[in-house]
């Protein structure tokens, strides 16, 4: 496989970021973009010939070019080609994912060239900033995956289908149609929420999360890792970045294609909650123990015995269309794309439903090439309201659902009958209606003029305009017994947001004998601008019929809407270098300039330098054969983080703002106030994030077997990070930032992958592992000399400072329960009762307090792997994913619900809790009291999260073509089933342990299963039809 | 289609351009939103703004919308709680554990918050070009906001950070002993009165807009409050005695110092506004905005329980102990009934309290429905809790709920909370003299609070010493003033918090007492945040 392309680098076209039709380096698609006129030689012979994949399936598509010549030619949509080449010859077929093969013509005018499956990743084009580069020459840490993967899992975005699958990049995610899942590389270099990564489609940039965009766009994702790969981004590549390359056309016949997949999906797992009548025992214990009077609900039965998991978990539908049409001529392509989505929701309530439409074409004229990527995407939310996976244990069953008695209809509590502080999780969803719509238009056009053979200018337009509705519809009525005033109203929230991208490039390319040298030098410029207005309105009346108009509100309320700007300039270089593909080096600098911060801190210098060495390419190494490729790399580099939260997306921290709308009222008329609430944070500036890598890529036996190990250790500097400050300080909203912390992230990755042919048999099998060892070296002190701190989640479970991880456990040990008056004389706990929890005294002082407090547990997984699994035969195809983390930790919110004590919530069924005549030593006695029992960040609830998943299963048959060529217009026909998270093997107690940090996906609170709402089990058929 | 190498260039270097427009302030954005503070703070509205936005500071859920009611009301001997959220009942009963729990965390932070917006004015408010008496009251304001925040804090925690300028990240005052503290509130107060011709402050405000601003009253009746709770009787008998003597309160109906028709009246001190406005909307924890709701809260968490199939009323997180009831059923009024105040300040079970003096129509609960003339068993509390025992069992407070003008509770009321009143001041200025021993100076004062209640004078045996004059004043207080957030002081005061006698004869009457440290319980313990973060000095045995 080694130069498997004649002279790499030279006819590799270095294509810019945007836009580049994929694959333009390993396989330019020749009719399409070839710049250089060459004169073709005389031909000699026409060759004929069919292109088929292991299936026998003719490929489109494929490239076919003359070996160490320029003629090409593409295949059709069955596979065919035919070209005019000189005798002798070597041809060079050549395709996304598949492995490049070359075959002698030796006088043959028909060739049957089947191509097999390329998993090994080794010889695909990988985007590296402003530049393209053949795998074997890349330097950095880039981990790819394909289209095929990408598209096998039946889910709603790309980071979700990805995850797992790529060492270093850690994926989180839960159940909620319509949830953007957390996606974060090489661990949290940050303590503001901007620690995600930067996505780039087609050269347009994106940050925050690509829910919209379907996955079935995708031609294949690309994850920079490293600093050298990172710092053509420097502005935003700190934290990562994510290229996503979507289909395009390719020259040849028109290609129409049709895949769906439906399906239904569900909570796999209950907890197995008391009933009725066990939940009346346990309660009657709890209030007897306490000395406190049982309540008259409880004491008395009622009849009601609600199953409240029951009631609430339903099954749901979840379905794609996707109709495809590409093809394109010599000099043009073009592919339209539409897409149908929906998930009807686990649960009551919750929807999500998207349609993509996409037009990606190009074309070519003499020295200048222009292509375009659009996609216009539609898609409705209906939010999930509350958090039901914690009031599902605080219900009790003596609750009903309904009640027509109360306002609204829904049963709840009664804080004196029939006690519980929980919210009807059905009347959640039923008397409010949260919807939010979204219209996008996401986009690039470039432009491409070569002046010279080796010199080009690019300029790249983006734009991404997002349009959002958001509605709150809420009917009157109560949830709970201390819930706000029940009335109806509407809130109407309008807004949009528009990105611009400008860049312009400039790159030459030229050999210098084995000197292989590319320049690029650009400007740029990005503007965010997001507008937003919101109206109000209550007195919508009690139905049945609602207008859910502001207009028809009875009680207007006050309005709301701002707008705020935040952009970016750039100034940027970057080159590569290699001598006959042997020794590589790179480097790139960037200047970039943010509005965010004062004129002070405005702008940061980045840069970033890797080098390279193919051993295998070496004289000396000609006679090794067991090793068909070595490669070591080593890269270093600092790349920058504007990405802050707070007000007006954390556009003008910098500044100190009067808060406008402080009112009061005097004599019942409101009048204006306004003074400063909030601090401002004057220092912050650029993050910097400096990494080190070392890496080395081997392939065994002509690259069946491939290994790819990379070590890490990377640094952010000036982290604006926003510590609690004392409540004496005055501050309303968000702590304000400082730029004071430092962080560090160090790991191992590694991927391994194995591929073979046995006759018709084809099988494969890659595994990636990954270790994440965060550490926050330096969280600075506040005025007072005091360490900064920064407690978050439930209880305050967790405190992110100098020494341990971010977000890391701070909880009280638990050391067993009392059984004995003995046991607790001289104990540290001397109000305690036999069958009370017993606590470490960490420091031995004689009591239990805070500072009894410890770090434990492990937030980020010391392993997180995948496995998966391929195989072939004939027809069939089967794939199994595993994925999973190991020594992890999970704080379980919901079973410090349950074991708290001090709340009159629901119950474990079978909970046998301590008494005088069951002596348990891990369940404490129940007492509705406060006191040590009831502390709710300690240990006692902090659990082992490692897990194992089945995350996907695919069986499919490719029906032969003899059979398909009955039905007419049909040329292809594959049939498959897909279960998504078919089973997870763990010990955690709770829904799923796969937590994404708090509800919100705080950093802060990475490793709280807040009553997050559970993955689903999903079980798909589906269908993808050629015509 | 065919493109000189010209017309490409052309187009090439245009587009450049037109991409690299270079918007000359890309990178230089002012927030189009909302003044900076160096943009504000140039015109008297602006300083009038300000003033009214260290008022709306009042309203936080940790002052008086709701927990300040718990904090004095909840922990005296007077209310007490059952309610089911446990550490909410603890601390009521002096058993706080989590030293960051929400009540007195709210407390501590929101008075920060309305000290901070009084600092920001008292160091900006100077250097405008405004209208001089205008910006003497503004700045009179914010001195008496400050003041009366302070008061509450060393009330509540004891030693608490002297904060007196705006504050900035870094900004750590230093922490006050309780003299310090007091030393500053009557500084303060003295600073917002103002000295000789030229007071800050006015005696009322004409205009309807403006009531319920600081007046000169409230600031001097504040200084002798502070005086009072430091035993310095002579200097509170003056302030109070200016108070009274200005002629502009008086005593109007005793029920009008707990409705919201009836605000801002001839009695009303200071109160804290409250309207029904923005129902619903944030309750500004987060943040302050147009839609924050400015409703008062305690009549929602101190109502009585609802009962089966009836309307929203209260949480009952606050109730009351009956020992209280019999104090007001020592004396009928002089016409033989019972003490009016008696069914203004609590629904209680009349089956459960023997007394000669003939019911009224004191049973009622939310019943808006209820005849003209009362039938016993019909309506009221015996109906409303029939079969619950426990409920039937209960006392709960009425003063300050809603049940005069609608049939259920929530957190939109509109009833402002009356701080200070004038019955208040008058029974001040009786301690203070009575203090002084000159209980027989006390008794006009006194008889001025009991006649509006209808009660015959005092009788000579009241006054016969100072000793049966204090008995006399504290009963009083009780019965004009129970639920009013006083009581604490009160105890404070009469030191009753300071002994174990003292703390014995407390338990008697409110059992939760039991759990009360000496030297610890008298205040809250300080925010752990602050103590972890300001470096501050935990108040002693927490």
């Amino acid at each position: 496989m080694k130069n498997f392309l004649h002279s790499p680098g030279r006819y590799l076209l270095p294509a810019l970021v945007c836009g580049l039709p994929l694959a333009s380096g390993a396989a330019p698609l020749d009719g399409a973009f070839t710049r250089a006129a060459v004169t073709r030689p005389q031909p000699t012979q026409t060759v004929t010939g069919r292109v088929t994949d292991d299936k026998d399936e003719g490929l489109p598509g494929v490239t076919v070019r003359v070996k160490n010549g320029t003629a090409g030619a593409t295949t059709n949509a069955n596979g065919e080609f035919s070209l005019d080449v000189p005798e002798g010859t070597t041809l060079v077929f050549s395709s996304v994912g598949f492995a490049t093969k070359e075959v002698a013509v030796s006088g043959q005018t028909s060739l049957s060239v089947s191509l097999a499956t390329d998993s090994q990743q080794l010889s695909e084009a990988v985007v590296v900033g402003y530049l393209t580069q053949e795998r074997q020459n890349v330097t950095g840490s880039v981990a790819t995956i394909g289209a095929q993967e990408v598209r096998r899992a039946p889910v709603a975005t790309v980071s979700e289908a990805i995850q797992g699958r790529l060492a270093g990049v850690q994926v989180t995610t839960n159940g909620e149609p319509g949830q953007t899942p957390n996606i974060n590389i090489r661990g949290i270099g940050s303590l503001n929420s901007g620690s995600g990564p930067l996505f780039i489609i087609d050269g347009l940039w994106v940050t925050g999360g690509l829910r919209d965009f379907t996955p079935q766009d995708v031609q294949s994702v690309q994850v920079l890792k490293d600093a050298a790969s990172l710092a053509p981004y420097g502005a935003s590549g700190a934290n990562g970045v994510v290229i996503i390359t979507t289909k395009k056309g390719r020259s040849g016949t028109t290609v129409v294609n049709f895949n769906a997949y439906a399906g239904v999906q569900n909570i796999a797992k209950r907890l197995n909650l008391a009933n009725a009548a066990e939940y009346r025992a346990l309660a009657t214990q709890a209030y007897t123990n306490a000395g406190t009077a049982v309540p008259s609900g409880i004491a008395t039965p009622s009849g009601v015995d609600t199953d409240w998991q029951k009631e609430f978990f339903k099954t749901g539908v979840i379905q794609d269309y996707n109709l495809g049409f590409s093809g394109g001529g010599t000099n043009s392509n073009f592919l339209i794309s539409a897409d149908y989505f929906s998930q009807g929701g686990t649960v009551v309530g919750p929807s999500y439903e998207r349609y993509n439409l996409r037009v990606n074409s190009g074309f070519t004229q003499g020295k200048l090439r222009i292509g375009e990527n659009l996609s216009l995407t539609r898609a409705n939310q209906v939010r999930l309201n509350g958090v039901p996976f914690i009031d599902l244990v605080r219900l009790t069953p003596i609750t009903p659902v309904y009640d027509p008695a109360n306002p609204g209809g829904f049963g709840y509590g009664d804080s004196n009958n029939r006690p519980t502080f929980g919210s009807n999780v059905i009347g959640a969803q039923s008397l409010t209606n949260n919807t939010g719509v979204n219209n996008q238009l996401q986009g690039n056009i470039f432009g491409e003029f070569s002046f010279l053979p080796s010199l080009r200018y690019r300029l790249n337009l983006g734009t991404q305009f997002r349009a959002f509705h958001d509605q709150v519809r809420q009917k009157a009525g109560g949830l709970a017994p201390n819930n706000i005033t029940p009335v109806s109203g509407l809130t109407d929230a309008q807004g949009n947001e528009t990105f611009l991208l400008a860049e312009n490039t400039l790159t030459f390319d030229h050999s210098f004998g084995l000197n292989n040298v590319t320049v690029v030098g650009g400007y740029s410029e990005q503007s965010t601008r997001f507008e937003f207005t919101r109206a109000a309105a209550q007195g919508y009346g009690n139905g049945p019929a609602f207008y859910w108009a502001i207009d028809a509100g009875a009680t207007p309320l006050p309005g709301a809407g701002s707008t705020f700007n935040r952009n970016k300039r750039s100034y940027f270089g970057q080159f590569t270098y290699d001598y006959d593909g042997r020794y590589l080096l790179t480097g790139a600098y960037r200047r970039d300039y943010s509005s965010a911060f004062s004129p002070d801190n405005q702008y940061g210098d980045f840069g970033a330098g890797s080098v390279g060495w193919r051993v295998s390419k070496e004289k000396f190494f000609a006679g090794i054969t067991a090793i068909s490729d070595l490669k070591l790399r080593a890269s270093y580099g600092v790349l920058g983080n504007d990405q802050l939260n707070g007000a007006y997306g954390g556009s003008y921290l910098y500044q100190a703002f009067i808060n406008p709308s402080v009112n009061y009222n005097f004599g019942g008329v409101v009048v204006n106030g306004a003074t400063q609430t909030a601090q401002s944070s004057p220092t912050v500036g650029w993050e910097e994030r400096a990494t080190q890598n070392y890496g080395l890529d081997i392939g065994f036996l002509q690259n069946r077997l491939t290994v790819s190990a990379d070590y890490y250790v990377s640094v952010t500097r000036n982290a604006n990070v926003n510590p609690q400050i004392p409540l004496s300080v005055s501050n309303a909203g968000g702590d304000p930032f400082q730029r004071i912390g430092r962080i560090q992230n160090k790991g191992f990755e590694m991927l391994v992958g194995w591929n073979d042919t046995k006759g018709k048999f084809t099988y494969g099998i890659t595994g990636n592992l990954t270790t994440i060892k965060n550490t926050v070296l330096d969280a600075g002190a506040s005025a007072s000399g005091r360490p900064n701190l920064f407690d978050a989640g439930p209880n305050g479970a967790t405190r992110t400072e100098t020494g341990y991880e971010v977000g890391s456990f701070y909880l009280y040990q638990t050391n067993g329960i009392f059984q004995n008056t003995g046991e607790i004389t001289g104990s540290a706990q001397p109000g305690a009762k036999p069958g009370d929890v017993r606590y470490v005294d960490v420091n031995g002082d004689g009591k239990i307090d805070a500072s009894d407090r410890a770090h434990v547990g492990r937030v980020f997984p010391r392993i997180q792997y995948g496995v998966n699994l391929t195989a072939g035969y004939g027809g069939f195809d089967f794939a199994a994913f595993f994925q999973g983390v190991q020594g992890n930790s999970v704080y379980n919110s919901v079973a410090y619900w349950l074991g708290r004590g001090d709340d009159p919530v629901n119950y474990l069924a079978g909970l046998s809790p301590w008494s005088p005549t069951n002596p348990s030593t891990t369940t404490p006695r129940l007492a509705l009291q406060g006191g040590q029992n009831t502390i709710g960040n300690s240990t006692r609830y902090l659990e082992d999260g490692s897990y194992l998943r089945l995350k996907n299963l695919q069986i499919g048959y490719t029906v032969p073509k003899t059979l398909v060529s009955n039905v007419p217009g049909v040329s292809s026909l594959r049939l498959y089933l897909t279960s998504q998270n078919l089973f997870t093997a763990t010990k955690y107690s709770g829904y799923d342990p796969e937590t994404i940090g708090g509800l919100g996906g705080s950093l802060l609170t990475r490793g709280v299963d807040e009553g997050n709402y559970p993955n689903s089990r999903t079980f798909t058929i589906g269908a993808q039809l050629g015509f | 289609m065919k493109f000189s190498k010209k017309t490409l260039l052309t187009g090439a270097t245009a587009s450049l351009l037109l991409a690299t427009g270079c918007q000359k302030d890309l990178i230089n954005q002012a927030n189009p939103n909302l003044p900076t503070t160096a943009t504000f703070w140039k015109t008297g509205d602006d300083a009038v703004r300000a003033s009214n936005a260290a008022y709306a500071g009042l309203q936080a859920v940790g002052m008086y919308r709701r927990w300040f009611s718990f904090i004095y009301d909840g922990r005296d001997d007077i209310g007490w709680s059952q309610s089911p959220y446990t550490p909410l009942r603890e601390i009521t009963g002096f058993q706080q554990t989590d030293y960051n729990f929400e009540v007195s965390y709210s407390a501590y932070r929101d008075s920060y918050r309305t000290i901070d917006r009084c600092n920001q004015i008292l160091a900006n408010v100077p250097g405008i070009q405004m209208e001089a008496q205008l910006k003497n009251r503004v700045i009179g304001e914010a001195y008496f906001l400050r003041a009366l925040t302070y008061f509450n804090l060393v009330s509540i925690f004891g030693n608490v950070p002297l904060a007196t300028q705006p504050t900035t990240i870094d900004y750590r005052p230093a922490q006050g002993t309780e003299a310090q503290v007091w030393a500053l509130v009557i500084s303060d107060l003295q600073a917002a009165i103002g000295t000789g011709a030229a007071l800050n402050l006015p005696a009322s405000y004409p205009a309807n807009s403006d009531r319920g601003r600081v007046t000169l009253g409230a600031a001097r009746a504040l200084l002798g409050k502070a005086y009072m709770q430091n035993k310095r009787w002579a200097e509170a008998q003056v302030q109070f005695a200016l108070v009274i003597g200005a002629g502009v309160y008086s005593l109007p109906a005793f029920t009008d110092n707990f409705r919201h028709t009836s605000e801002n009246n001839a009695e009303s001190i200071f109160e804290v506004q409250f309207l029904d406005v923005n129902i619903g909307g944030p309750d500004g924890q987060g943040g302050v905005d147009a839609n924050t709701a400015q409703g008062f809260q305690r009549p929602k968490f101190f109502g009585p329980p609802q009962n089966a199939g009836t309307a929203n009323l209260g949480f009952t997180d606050c109730e009351v102990r009956p020992w209280v009831i019999n104090e007001f059923l020592q004396e009928g009024t002089a016409s033989g009934q019972r003490d009016p105040r008696l069914a203004a300040t609590f629904f209680y079970n009349y089956r459960r309290f023997a007394s000669p003096l003939p019911f009224s129509a004191d049973s009622l609960v939310y019943d808006q429905s209820r005849p003209g003339s009362f039938a016993a068993g019909s309506y009221g509390f015996q109906t409303r809790y029939k079969g619950d025992n426990f409920n039937l069992g209960r006392t709960y407070w009425r003063k300050y709920q809603s049940d005069y003008y609608r049939g259920d509770e929530n957190f939109d009321s509109p009833i402002n909370f009356r701080v200070m009143r004038y019955a208040d001041v008058l029974l001040l200025q009786a301690e203070a003299l009575n203090e002084q021993n000159q209980p027989a100076a006390a008794v006009p004062f006194v008889n001025q609070v009991r006649q509006r209640a209808g009660l015959a004078v005092l009788p000579a045996s009241a006054s016969a010493s100072q000793t049966a004059m204090r008995a006399q004043l504290r009963h009083e207080r009780i019965t004009e003033l129970a639920g009013e957030g006083l009581r604490w002081f009160d105890l404070q005061r009469y030191g009753l918090l300071d002994t174990q006698t003292g703390v014995d004869e407390l338990k008697g009457r409110d059992d939760q007492f039991k759990n009360f440290a000496l030297n610890k319980s008298r205040l809250l313990p300080l925010p752990q945040q602050d103590v972890d973060l300001a470096g501050l000095k935990q108040n002693p045995g927490y």
